[in-house]
């Protein structure tokens, strides 16, 4: 669906911000991570059309990207700072704007409902909290219904119950969708089909959440080797599972238990 | 699309980024009345002037940059100038613009903020005063990030369609930057809060403020020149001078290889 290929992007400093990405995403959920200064804001603007590589080209679905109006219908983009992709007034009056905008099919009442979110529909989006204008943002992209969703740092802000409703979001979607998030909270990227590990501007992994987390170069690039270990050690005397390491999924489920909502 | 970090400080270390800050807002100060003033020599002249100063500064990329981000503007004033009021006055207009937002690119370019507020302090300004200059340089690059993303995201979300003359949903764009604005704005003023802004009238200052050969040199320059604007209005006769020596020089160039 979305192919980068010698792609080579730098601002208007000489260093390098991504060096050389070839990568194909697919439909289904995929995770971009990676410590602070990796790349992966910029690889997902590069995605989105915010930015043009410096070198290399983007496509999507085969299409060369040159412009933004290329992806007018196909992306849904929510940034770092989400208020900038919000029309309001109202929270409703954004939905129903997103939902017009490219004929969705979606009934908003049943998302917003499944979300538990009804509350918000008659806020106006300027009285609404950092965490709310996250998800009423995300909530937003889905409802436009573009094959292509981008993500970016989705969970900064959220509370555990704002958090288990993005992901309950994410699972609704991501059959025929692709959907791609930056974010350095591990245990929403656990989650996803696939993840992609940057470091220094370079993919260094990509394949599966147990592929890439296994890794040491990632365990210790992300700083989570002590407790991988530490995991590991404790891993036979609970009897949590037979083989020596946790799945994924488990060590999402240990990291939350150690740091509660902290990010890790 | 990147058209904000034209106006972020690039954190070189030419002479213009070692310049004093009080000196360097002078010569901002002076050139925009010179701006307002001035007749198209001056402006070639103040034009040339400000190239070189990028030049120094070694941000003239920016100056491309800033060019590509306000044509839009530039075409549609130029050419309701040039219906209204004919070729040269338009010509004056743009260049007017031009080194106004070439001037500014340049000393914002070569200041921080912080190195502003403080050296005015140091010329006995209250801190309430210095502040302001040095907040709003401040929010400059994020508001212009934040509106180039809400420009896109409104492209993607349909919104805004681009590809006509005047973009479709322009209100819901200014909205959407007044709103995002006012967030920042009060992000601001916590953050000044939280950091016990007004508690004392003591501030600590970081920077010790030198005086350099350039800053002494361009104050000299732009006085000479709205000095020359206001009183003699020479420059003129000048430029005229220097182009009857171009004139004969080519003339002999000519003749010689005839």
């Amino acid at each position: 669906m979305i192919e980068l290929k010698n792609v080579w992007f730098r601002y208007s400093t000489n260093r390098w911000v991504l060096k050389n990405i070839n990568v194909r995403i697919r439909e289904g959920f995929t995770a971009i991570v990676g410590p602070n200064g990796a790349g992966k804001s910029t690889l997902l603007k590069l995605i989105s059309g915010f930015l043009k590589p410096t070198k290399g080209q983007v496509y999507v679905r085969g299409k060369p990207i040159n412009s933004l109006n290329d992806l007018v219908g196909l992306v849904a983009f929510v940034p770092s700072t989400p208020i900038v992709s919000l029309i309001g007034p109202t929270v409703s009056m954004d939905f129903q704007k997103a939902v017009k905008s490219f004929n969705s099919k979606f009934d908003t009442k049943e998302i917003v409902s499944k979300l538990d979110i009804t509350h918000l529909l008659s806020r106006k989006i300027f009285h609404l909290s950092e965490g709310e204008t996250r998800l009423v943002s995300i909530t937003s992209a889905f409802l436009l219904d573009t094959p292509i969703i981008l993500l970016d740092e989705p969970t900064v802000g959220l509370d555990k119950v704002f958090r288990r409703k993005l992901l309950e979001l994410i699972n609704m979607f991501s059959l025929n969708k692709a959907i791609i998030i930056a974010t350095n909270d591990l245990r929403l990227a656990s989650r996803a089909k696939n993840v992609i590990f940057l470091e220094d501007g370079s993919i260094r992994l990509a394949g599966s959440p147990s592929h890439v987390f296994y890794n040491p170069m990632f365990q210790r690039s992300v700083g989570i080797s002590d407790i991988v270990a530490f995991c590991t050690k404790v891993d036979p005397i609970m009897k949590i599972n037979s083989r020596s390491l946790l799945t994924p999924d488990q060590l999402a489920l240990v990291l939350d238990k150690m740091f509660g909502d902290q990010q890790c | 699309m990147e058209l904000y970090r034209a106006f972020i400080p690039s954190g070189k270390k030419t002479i213009l980024h070692r310049g004093n800050p009080v000196f360097k807002l002078m010569g901002l100060v002076l050139v925009t009345i010179a701006v307002s003033l001035s007749n198209i020599y001056y402006l070639v002249f103040l034009t040339l002037l400000v190239i070189i100063e990028a030049k120094l500064a070694d941000v003239t990329r920016r100056l491309i940059k800033a060019i590509k981000g306000i044509y839009i503007p530039i075409l549609i004033i130029g050419s309701i100038s040039f219906v209204l009021y004919g070729f040269w006055r338009t010509i004056e207009i743009i260049m007017r613009i031009f080194v106004m937002v070439f001037t500014v690119v340049v000393f914002l370019s070569t200041t921080t903020p912080v190195e502003l507020s403080q050296s005015l302090e140091k010329l006995g300004l209250p801190a309430s005063i210095t502040m302001i200059p040095e907040l709003s340089i401040k929010l400059i690059p994020f508001m212009i990030a934040d509106s180039q993303n809400a420009i896109n995201a409104l492209i993607l979300r349909g919104e805004i369609k681009p590809r006509r003359f005047i973009p479709k949903g322009i209100t819901k764009m200014l909205a959407i930057i007044i709103l995002s604005s006012l967030k920042r704005a009060e992000l601001l003023a916590e953050a000044l809060a939280a950091k016990f802004f007004g508690a004392s009238h003591k501030r600590t200052i970081l920077y010790d403020f030198t005086i350099n050969i350039y800053d002494v040199l361009q104050l000299l320059i732009k006085i000479l020149i709205l000095v020359d604007l206001l009183f003699f209005g020479s420059l003129r006769y000048y430029f005229l001078f220097l182009l009857n020596i171009v004139y004969r020089i080519l003339l002999f160039l000519l003749s010689y290889v005839l």
